[in-house]
């Protein structure tokens, strides 16, 4: 089921809403119950994003709005994508910070 | 050699606490003992996964690798004593354990069932995930549950066997949800959406007992005289600190383990936080127990620092907490109460709430609500300073009443409007909040400029 999601965004991404913005979380209400990174198509791991109060920088996002959409918690939201916070790879839990 | 701290419990106080070690001390030998076969999971997620909304494997929040490369030794073995003057913990297989330091977040778990055929198969509970796994597996065969309680779990539980398809019965002890916590009108927006759904509301009703077959349940007799045949008899009316431990090995106990504001308990080197511990609380000047998500995450990383050497007192922050109430978004900040109780029931509190919440008498407080079909703000306010909001719905305000709560602001200014209510509060509260920030910002810039 998730593999077969992932392969249809990859062949037609849908189209977003959200261009120019970026995925934030407010990490208090973030319980890591993990319904955004299952509802995720590209199968970004946004849960390491939520709990910390990342901006979700991960290079996969394609701004579809799942993941916000999902959250039980109202813990995501869309921000205008700040100057700096460049699309990049999931950073290792020792090198996280906030880019902002 | 390096310090050796054990951490007893594998919930949201362990492992932050494990977590905020590792951060400060690169050599520190850590050990959590779990008495639970799972890597550290989402308590409050595994509402969403009996909605069937995730899989299980979802609710499991760390890899094995994000205890390989912190260095986080996970046993999974039940410690059975404490030995504060060896510095020692016992676990099940009679292995003894030294401790440089040691944190006991041993969380909570529900209170059993108060009615005579608690022990018969069916009778179930939401407190783990193999609970959720156990539910999840009988729903296949269950097509009648009751469920009674009256918080958040309670709810879960309801919802959760109503998307499995079982014919759900949801009893309440009083006449309305929550009534602890909830106005009258918030109540009623939860009941009506439950009674859309097709869950059966049983107001003023209790379970007087549960008579089975060969072992089995099989009906609920309630305090209406009604014989309810049901398969499952779901039970959330509260959840109790695990302190046995603590109080076996001669620990301060109160309905926690009572804590100063390092987080120490009465032993030396020996420390508490999450639910199981009663901390001190400055909003009602008296030790309390949350069983809160954001609060075992933030005193879990408070001990762990300390643990670590710190020494930073621990100031627990305003009671917060988030949940879906049948699909609408609800914050609790604060002293929330709609109402003041004096029934000792109602003040045993349920996963996810706070003693806070219904601290005080509400006499002398002002409250300030606005309700609109399923959207509700109420402000709770006591000698013209914020102290307490709840929000149905509409989650825009969530942060900035927090902060205005935390930071016990003067609402004078905006007072006369809230109360004469000729204009929406949402944006009364938004522009009065964006003016304290600006404020509150440039007073610390000025004061940075000084030093």
């Amino acid at each position: 089921m998730n593999i077969l999601r992932r392969l249809l965004s990859i062949l037609a991404p849908p189209e977003t809403p959200y261009a120019g913005m970026i995925v934030a979380a407010e990490a208090i209400r973030c319980v890591q119950c993990g319904i955004c990174g299952y509802s995720c198509p590209m199968n970004i791991d946004v849960r390491f994003y939520a709990r910390q109060g990342l901006l979700v920088t991960d290079t996969r996002c394609i701004l579809c709005g799942n993941c916000v959409e999902k959250c039980p918690r109202g813990t995501l939201f869309f921000i205008p994508r700040p100057e700096g916070a460049a699309a990049r790879p999931m950073p290792s839990p020792d090198r996280a910070v906030l880019y902002l | 050699m390096p310090a050796h701290f054990i951490i007893i419990g594998n919930g949201a106080a362990g492992l932050s606490a494990a977590e905020e070690i590792r951060r400060r001390d690169d050599r520190a030998r850590i050990t959590i003992l779990s008495d639970e076969p799972h890597l550290f999971y989402s308590r409050p997620g595994l509402a969403y996964y009996l909605s069937g909304e995730i899989p299980a494997d979802r609710v499991i929040a760390r890899t094995p690798r994000d205890y390989q490369t912190q260095n986080i030794h996970l046993i999974h073995r039940r410690c059975t004593d404490i030995l504060p003057d060896q510095h020692q913990v016992v676990l099940q297989d009679g292995r003894h354990l030294q401790y440089d330091a040691l944190l006991i977040a041993t969380g909570s778990r529900a209170v059993p069932a108060p009615f005579p055929g608690r022990d018969l198969d069916g009778i179930i509970y939401l407190d783990t995930l193999n609970q959720a796994k156990d539910i999840v597996r009988r729903t296949r065969r269950a097509r009648t549950a009751a469920v009674i309680g009256g918080g958040i779990t309670a709810l879960e539980l309801v919802e959760g066997l109503h998307a499995r398809h079982v014919h759900t019965h949801y009893l309440l002890r009083r006449d309305r949800y929550w009534a602890s916590l909830l106005s009258e009108e918030e109540s009623a927006i939860i009941e009506n959406r439950l009674t859309d759904m097709g869950i059966e509301l049983h107001k003023r009703t209790q379970i007087v007992r549960v008579e089975g077959r060969k072992g089995r349940v099989e009906q609920a007799i309630l305090s209406t005289g009604e014989r309810l045949p049901v398969d499952l008899v779901g039970v959330a009316i509260g959840v109790r600190p695990n302190i046995d431990l603590a109080r076996r090995a001669g620990l301060q106990c109160d309905r926690g383990i009572l804590v100063d504001t390092y987080l120490r308990t009465s032993a030396a080197d020996i420390y508490a936080a999450g639910d199981v511990a009663q901390m001190w609380d400055r909003w009602s000047g008296e030790h309390r127990v949350d069983a809160l998500w954001p609060s075992a995450i933030a005193s879990g990383r408070a001990a762990g620092a300390n643990m670590a050497g710190a020494h930073q007192p621990y100031e627990k922050d305003v009671p917060f907490n988030v949940a879906r109430l049948c699909g609408i978004m609800m914050t609790a900040i604060g002293q929330a109460a709609a109402r003041h109780t004096d029934d000792e029931r109602l003040l045993e509190i349920s996963r996810g709430s706070s003693q806070v919440w219904t601290a005080f008498p509400l006499a002398k407080y002002l409250r300030i609500k606005r309700v609109q079909g399923s959207t509700s703000i109420r402000l709770v306010i006591r000698d013209r300073v914020l102290v307490g909001a709840l929000l149905l719905g509409y989650q825009a305000l969530a942060t900035p009443l927090r902060e205005l709560i935390a930071a016990g602001v003067d609402l004078s200014p905006i007072l006369p409007s809230l109360q004469r209510g000729d204009q929406p509060i949402e944006d009364l509260l938004l522009d009065f909040w964006r003016a304290w920030k600006r404020h509150t910002l440039t007073a610390s810039e000025e004061t940075h400029h000084d030093v």
